[in-house]
């Protein structure tokens, strides 16, 4: 016997860009499993996504497709976790391989996810950027980021006396 | 005169340096701004600033500050987010300090870096700033005399510390009258630490991590576990006991179901205490068990005894044993591991001096082998694995593990002599021992000689097993040859 055929749901991004996708691998969005949930009847017309753009939303996809399935967070996980701290910057080898993408595709995709609202992608997409800074000096994190150094002379003392105090027992 | 107008030129100079100055960092400040990574809004940028944090140890955990010394707009951040400066590690007094104050009202994690032989403790300075901290701390982590203190403090005045819901102490003396755990804790981590079984009786505990702690009977320490209703997670190593208590065999509590993992338990004691513990275990829920004992003088009844005492303690699941290792060496050693959500499997291991192999021959057909999937041996004379394989009953036998180049040698001898049997004798087709159920040969440990391998593949092949198929793989440490039936291939 053929197994029911999953249902479709269609989306458009910002760019027109529209997708069909299974409608569980959509549902590893909180924000869109929410809409569909709200939504009694079969729409035809498709979600609009008015904060992602095609190429951003196709690699979120991607992420979707690999880890459908799986168990999502619950709240109480979620707050325990905030509570307790234990917090780690490990990633998985398939999520790293993923998110090995330039700085401009990595921020857009931890938006997408925070606008989405897919945890678990928000946390590996923050993870990464944790592992660029660890490590380095305030100096090294500036060109990493194409910033500079915008602090007056009263903070750059302040800072000097506050690497006193960070290091001094 | 004349000076005093240049002045006043100067002065109008340094203003306007002053205000281009000013200009220029404004103008940085609104580049920062257009940094991809300052598109970030300011929560996400927290969390990633947190998750910097936790990737230092609790010794460089004040490196993350260093993104506050980027720019302006990190650096408004960290310092506006009291989450960010809720740990507070014992052995930077200054940092905690401020942390402190930033984190106000926020609970707090008190951190000390675990050191075994810390032996001063905190300073009079450190104490007045973590003592009265404890009351806002939401976890306390601390070893030594530094946990000694802070245990003396929560057992004062235990309802003040109404946050309070992770403690882990490590090396800590607690020469205490009541308890020094207040009513809010959910998760207790002990490790190297004396206290006393009675403080068990915790309403809200939902984990517990127990490592090398002392003194406790086998029926008071299911009995205290038992009175934990809501625990979720059980770890034991090293349990250490005094022979000779009361055995007491536990009848099911209506909590005991409620306990989901007990991952596990090791006991540096005789076998005999070991299988009374186990004997005291009536957990009907689900649960994952795995037991390191190291154990010297055992008489193999003792290790029937014992078999049969993990028996008891899987009849909920209805499963038997399913594995046995076997070990030539001096000290005997038993681990058993099992896990009813995922592929049911039990290993005994049991190092055996070589004059006990008769009789452990003997003893070994009281093990209830029908359901025996798994058999690893380095035991080096020939009658065990030949019996093993011969008499053993082993209907279900998938995997056969040879643990050095010696077991491997005496596997491949036994083949060779079935083989060359047949050659004398027409029943030895009838007689023979059938590997139907045998998919696997592994040859573990780093001894083995490749002609051993190369051997056992031919001695499988000449014995005529037409559906066989062998293939090699190799590790580093490991390799395995795996019988695949010729359908499947």
């Amino acid at each position: 016997m053929a197994a029911p055929a999953t249902q479709q749901i269609k989306i458009r991004c910002n760019d027109e860009k529209e997708f069909t996708v299974d409608r569980d691998v959509l549902e590893r969005s909180v924000l869109i499993k929410n809409m569909l949930e709200d939504v009694t009847e079969q729409q035809d017309a498709p979600i609009p996504l008015p904060n992602v753009s095609g190429p951003v939303m196709a690699k979120v996809l991607e992420y979707c497709t690999h880890h459908r399935g799986e168990p999502l967070p619950s709240a109480d996980t979620e707050q325990s976790q905030d509570e307790t701290r234990k917090r780690t910057t490990d990633i998985s080898e398939w999520d790293q391989k993923f998110i090995t993408v330039d700085q401009e595709m990595l921020f857009e995709i931890i938006l997408a996810a925070n606008y989405l609202d897919i945890k678990s992608l928000l946390d590996v997409g923050c993870k990464t950027v944790a592992n660029m800074i660890k490590g380095k000096t305030p100096e090294e994190i500036r060109k990493l980021f194409n910033i500079v150094n915008d602090f007056t002379p009263e903070e750059e003392a302040q800072i000097k006396k506050e690497n006193e105090w960070a290091e001094d027992r | 005169m004349r000076s005093e107008i240049l002045l006043e030129s100067q002065k109008k100079l340094d203003e306007e340096i002053r205000a281009l100055e000013k200009r220029i960092i404004s103008l940085r400040t609104s580049r920062n701004a257009l940094a991809l990574i300052n598109r970030l809004p300011m929560e996400i940028l927290t969390e990633i600033f947190a998750c910097v944090q936790a990737s230092y140890n609790c010794f460089q955990m004040v490196k993350w500050l260093r993104v506050a010394h980027v720019c302006k707009n990190w650096r408004t951040i960290s310092f506006s987010s009291r989450n960010l400066w809720s740990t507070l590690p014992t052995h930077r007094v200054k940092y905690a300090k401020v942390a402190a104050q930033l984190s106000y009202p926020h609970p707090v994690s008190i951190t000390n870096p675990g050191r075994v032989s810390e032996s001063r403790g905190l300073s009079e300075e450190a104490l007045n700033i973590f003592l009265p901290l404890l009351q806002r701390a939401r976890k306390v982590a601390a070893s030594g005399l530094t946990g000694s203190t802070f245990a003396k403090a929560l057992q004062n005045a235990p309802s003040d510390f109404s946050q309070l819901q992770e403690i882990e102490f490590s090396f800590v003396r607690m020469p205490l009258e009541t308890s020094p755990f207040p009513k809010s804790l959910r998760c207790l981590n002990l490790s190297w630490t004396q206290f006393r079984w009675s403080w068990l009786k915790l309403d809200h505990l939902t984990e517990l991590h127990l490592t090398h702690v002392p003194a406790v009977t086998v029926s008071s320490f299911w009995g205290y576990m038992s009175q934990i209703p809501r625990l979720s997670s059980l770890e034991i190593y090293h349990i250490f006991s005094t022979p000779g208590f009361e055995p007491e065999v536990l009848t099911h509590s209506p909590h005991s179901s409620s306990l989901l993992e007990l991952r596990s338990l090791g006991i540096k004691d005789r076998l005999s205490y070991v299988t009374e513990f186990l004997a005291g275990i009536r957990f009907e829920g689900k649960f994952m068990l795995t037991a390191e004992l190291y154990l010297k003088d055992v008489s193999l009844g003792d290790i029937v005894h014992f078999s049969q005492s993990i028996s008891h303690l899987l009849q909920g699941s209805q499963r038997d044993i399913r594995s046995i290792l076997l070990e030539g060496h001096e000290i005997l050693e038993l681990s058993a591991s099992e896990c009813v959500d995922s592929s049911p499997f039990l290993v005994l291991r049991a190092d055996l001096p070589d004059p006990t192999v008769a009789t452990w021959l003997t003893e070994i057909q009281k093990f209830p082998l029908g359901d025996l999937q798994k058999l690893s041996t380095n035991l080096i004379k020939d009658p065990l694995t030949w019996w093993v394989c011969r008499f053993g009953n082993l209907p279900n036998l998938y995997e056969l593990v040879l643990l050095d180049d010696k077991s491997s040698r005496s596997f491949i001898n036994y083949l060779a002599a079935e083989t060359k049997l047949a050659k004398y004798s027409d029943n030895w087709n009838d007689t023979r021992v059938s590997f139907a159920t045998l998919k696997k040969v592994t040859f573990q440990g780093v001894h083995h000689r490749e002609r051993n391998i190369r051997n056992l593949t031919s001695s499988l092949k000449e014995r005529g097993e037409e559906t066989t198929r062998v293939q090699l793989c190799e590790m580093a440490e490991k390799v395995t040859v795996t019988v695949i039936d010729g359908a499947e291939a």
